[in-house]
């Protein structure tokens, strides 16, 4: 008996223990950028939608973590935190793109638990509002013009999704995209500060970060959206690249993953939420807000489509003469 | 190439030829090392803010998140592209390939690079050459789980307008002073040349106003030494011509002025025997006429003789003096007999050579015998004696006949002189003779007293020859051996 007590009050502990520490306490979501990009968004959205839904009692923290769009954070949390329940780190089309090509170090896509996708996005093909460039034509007609005088900017080197928009505009208009010149930026923000400061001609970004900074003041222009029709909102007057002839679609998605150890009972409490807040209007509302379009897939079927999206860009990849990482 | 085409072009034509390509090429020489220092320098000084700004770079990654994140240093970059006058571009990136920040196709350091170790290296990059500076070093802290620190590598390449200005001003101030050199030197070297060819010039206007009788030797007083030898040479030849000129002539005044007596004598010779008309006095005319023609006949052998030495050209050859001396001792043999007197060859200790001429010898060793057994008397001596020492030769004649008076042995050798002392017949060419054949084979001819202070001792001095019948270096002369001998 004596010994009993003791026995019990540490189950109870552990208890309340295990109540105080759930998932849902004390959470923080991983941009793995710098502040200002879409990774950084997609972290706002779940952080204004969780607190505003109350799913959640202390403010959700963003972190970022800067380092080859992704690659560093997708490497930290495999091998660092995989078992950090309460962390969430956001991806986008553009990780999975990067996955494809083994950007992502010695990982693959089956060395995370993929939680939830929260919306859509388009590329855009963005320049300073002081640009002369107004239309693609008038972009591939400077390309041609002058390879060194237009310099693209993306987030992310050779191969990576900003990369992939800029060279299907290229070779629409008959340019070999190798003859392009790069700056690689760490993510969407840094790229739109290099593009108002003249450093870059060009950002082959996506619509829902350069409509977030226009919002918060930026001069940039957007010439073309890569969705198949044009875009609600503050870019509805932008044309989409069909209408310009270039038959170009660049949807990207965007979403969350958590660490690989991560419990089945922890991971199926954050889905269950994301499944519950996302059916709300007050979501809609917010994702809207961001410039992303409904999207909602969790749980298993988000890691079926997650599978299907990297052997799909693993061809396009191959396609354009990239490395790619065989498909496990 | 035709060197003696090369020779004959003037002097100053020569020396530019020779010297401008020189310049050219030590010029050239100079450019190009000039280019590669000027190169060196511009890669030295601006490597130098190369690196400075990979440092400016380096100095904005930053591991605090647990990313890593790259403040880009815009500001710092324009600056750089400013003092650069060109393009500048950048690379960061890890190691393992995660992290690629900037111009991703910047070409690699073609060396692996050593941590904390900048590398510099000339790299193509869009078809337009850059200069790319490469450093490398390890993160503060791993980075995504690696289980230790990656390496970073930050690169920045910009392009060279900038060195190659400072190059191409370097070269060109270097060969704007290289070409400024050239033409002083070229300049200098025209007025040099043209000022040391001016005494030649001038010497050329001095022989051509001389009139055709001058052969004086010409002053080599201001001439160049490199010309000095060629006016001495030509000195000499002059000199030479003047001498062989000079003897014609005196041969002309002293065949007219010996032969016009002899043959007027003959003329009234011959007219007092075809007056007489005594056979016997006419006999005796006709007598006196032979002995007068046989007088006449020798005076012109010994004037021609006197001609021939001194238009003689000399080649010498070896001559064994004792076998020469012997051999015209033998001739005069029956001659001196004929005059009761004793004819004797006193030879020296070892054999005697020297390199003459052995008929001028045997003409001069004749004309002494002639002279010592003509004016000896009966029951006389006359001895040929051969000597030799240090590089010298002596045949000398000693008789013990009248000699010749004091007051007259220096004029003794000259043309016609004849001693006061004598009575016999006689040309006064003999001594002459010898005087010249001596001079003329590299001799001397000595009279003076014979032993006792009687009779005429004649002495021809020679230089010695070696075995091979070369001349030996001139040695002491007769005086100084003399003196020796005489201590």
């Amino acid at each position: 008996m004596n010994c009993k007590a003791p026995l019990m009050t540490l189950l109870l502990a552990l208890a309340a223990g295990a109540a105080l520490a759930g998932p849902l306490d004390k959470t923080e979501c991983i941009a793995p950028a710098k502040p200002g990009g879409g990774f950084d968004l997609t972290c706002k959205l779940a952080q204004s939608a969780l607190m505003d839904g109350k799913y959640i009692s202390d403010p959700m923290r963003i972190s970022y973590m800067p380092g080859g769009i992704g690659a560093v954070a997708y490497n930290t949390v495999i091998a660092q935190r995989p078992a950090e329940a309460n962390t969430i780190v956001a991806f986008s089309g553009g990780s999975l793109l990067n996955l494809a090509q083994g950007k992502f170090g010695r990982y693959n896509e089956n060395d995370v638990r993929w939680l939830a996708a929260v919306g859509s996005d388009f590329g855009a093909v963005i320049v300073a509002e002081s640009s002369p460039l107004k239309s693609l034509s008038d972009l591939i007609a400077a390309v041609k013009a002058d390879p060194t005088k237009v310099v693209f900017g993306a987030g992310g080197t050779v191969g990576s999704q900003d990369w992939m928009k800029a060279a299907l505009t290229a070779r629409a208009a008959g340019l070999d995209p190798r003859s392009m010149r790069f700056v690689a930026f760490e993510g969407g923000g840094e790229a739109i500060t290099a593009l108002q400061g003249g450093h870059v001609q060009v950002y082959s970004g996506d619509a829902s970060e350069a409509e977030e900074q226009m919002k918060a003041g930026a001069k940039i222009r957007v010439i073309a959206v890569m969705a198949d029709k044009r875009l609600e909102g503050r870019l509805a007057a932008v044309p989409t690249a069909k209408e310009q002839g270039m038959d170009i679609e660049w949807p990207i998605i965007r979403g969350f993953y958590v660490g690989p150890k991560v419990s089945d009972a922890d991971y199926k409490v954050w889905s269950e939420t994301f499944d519950k807040m996302m059916a709300t209007p007050a979501f809609n509302k917010l994702r809207a807000e961001r410039g992303l379009f409904q999207f909602a897939k969790t749980g298993a079927d988000l890691d079926a489509f997650v599978k299907q999206r990297v052997a799909f860009y693993r061809t396009l990849a191959a396609d354009f003469g990239l490395n790619v990482t065989p498909a496990k | 190439m035709n060197l003696d085409a090369w020779h004959a072009l003037s002097l100053r034509r020569t020396l530019l030829l020779a010297l401008f390509p020189g310049l050219l090429l030590v010029v050239g020489a100079e450019l190009w090392l000039t280019w590669r220092t000027a190169m060196d320098a511009a890669n030295a000084a601006y490597d130098r803010s190369l690196l400075g700004a990979i440092k400016a770079m380096d100095a904005n990654v930053s591991t605090a998140s647990g990313g890593i994140g790259v403040e880009l240093p815009y500001r710092m970059l324009e600056f750089f592209e400013l003092t650069a006058s060109g393009r500048v571009f950048y690379r960061v990136a890890t190691e393992d390939g995660l992290v690629e920040i900037g111009n991703a196709d910047l070409p690699p350091p073609p060396q692996a690079l050593v941590t904390g170790q900048p590398q510099f290296s000339d790299a193509s990059y869009f078809d337009e050459p850059v200069r790319v500076g490469s450093y490398a070093r390890k993160l503060d802290r791993p980075l995504a789980g690696q289980a230790a620190p990656q390496r970073i590598v930050i690169q920045i390449a910009e392009t060279l307008q900038s060195r190659q200005a400072f190059t191409r001003t370097l070269v060109w101030q270097s060969l704007a002073r290289d070409l400024a050199l050239v033409v002083a030197a070229t300049g200098l070297l025209v007025l040099a040349v043209g000022w040391a060819l001016r005494p030649l010039a001038r010497l050329r206007a001095e022989v051509q106003a001389r009139p055709a009788q001058d052969l004086r030797p010409i002053s080599p007083r201001g001439i160049p030494a490199d010309v000095r030898p060629l006016v001495e040479a030509i000195n000499h030849h002059v000199e030479r011509s003047r001498a062989q000129t000079d003897a014609r002539r005196r041969f002309v005044d002293d065949a007219s002025h010996q032969l016009r007596t002899p043959l007027a004598t003959l003329a009234t010779q011959v007219g007092y025997a075809l007056r007489e008309t005594d056979p016997l006095l006419q006999h005796e005319a006709l007598q006196a006429i032979k002995s007068q023609l046989d007088e006449a006949v020798r005076q012109t052998n010994q004037l021609l003789a006197l001609a021939r030495i001194d238009s003689v050209e000399p080649s010498p050859e070896p001559v064994d003096l004792e076998v020469l001396a012997q051999s015209v001792a033998r001739r005069w043999w029956a001659e001196a007999r004929a005059g009761g007197i004793d004819l004797g060859l006193e030879p020296a200790r070892g054999p005697v050579r020297v390199a003459a001429q052995p008929a001028l010898l045997n003409e001069a060793l004749s004309n002494l015998l002639h002279n010592a057994i003509r004016y000896t008397p009966r029951g006389g001596h006359v001895t040929v004696k051969l000597r030799s020492a240090a590089a010298r030769a002596w045949i000398e004649v000693v008789d013990d006949g009248p000699g010749i008076p004091d007051g007259e042995l220096a004029r003794a050798g000259e043309r016609f002189f004849r001693a006061s002392n004598v009575r016999q017949p006689g040309t006064g060419l003999g001594l002459a003779i010898v005087k010249s054949i001596a001079e003329r084979i590299g001799g001397r001819l000595h009279l003076g007293p014979g032993p006792n202070g009687r009779g005429l001792s004649a002495m021809i001095d020679l230089p010695a020859a070696d075995a091979q019948g070369k001349p030996a270096p001139l040695g002491r002369t007769l005086e100084s051996q003399l003196k020796v001998a005489g201590r």
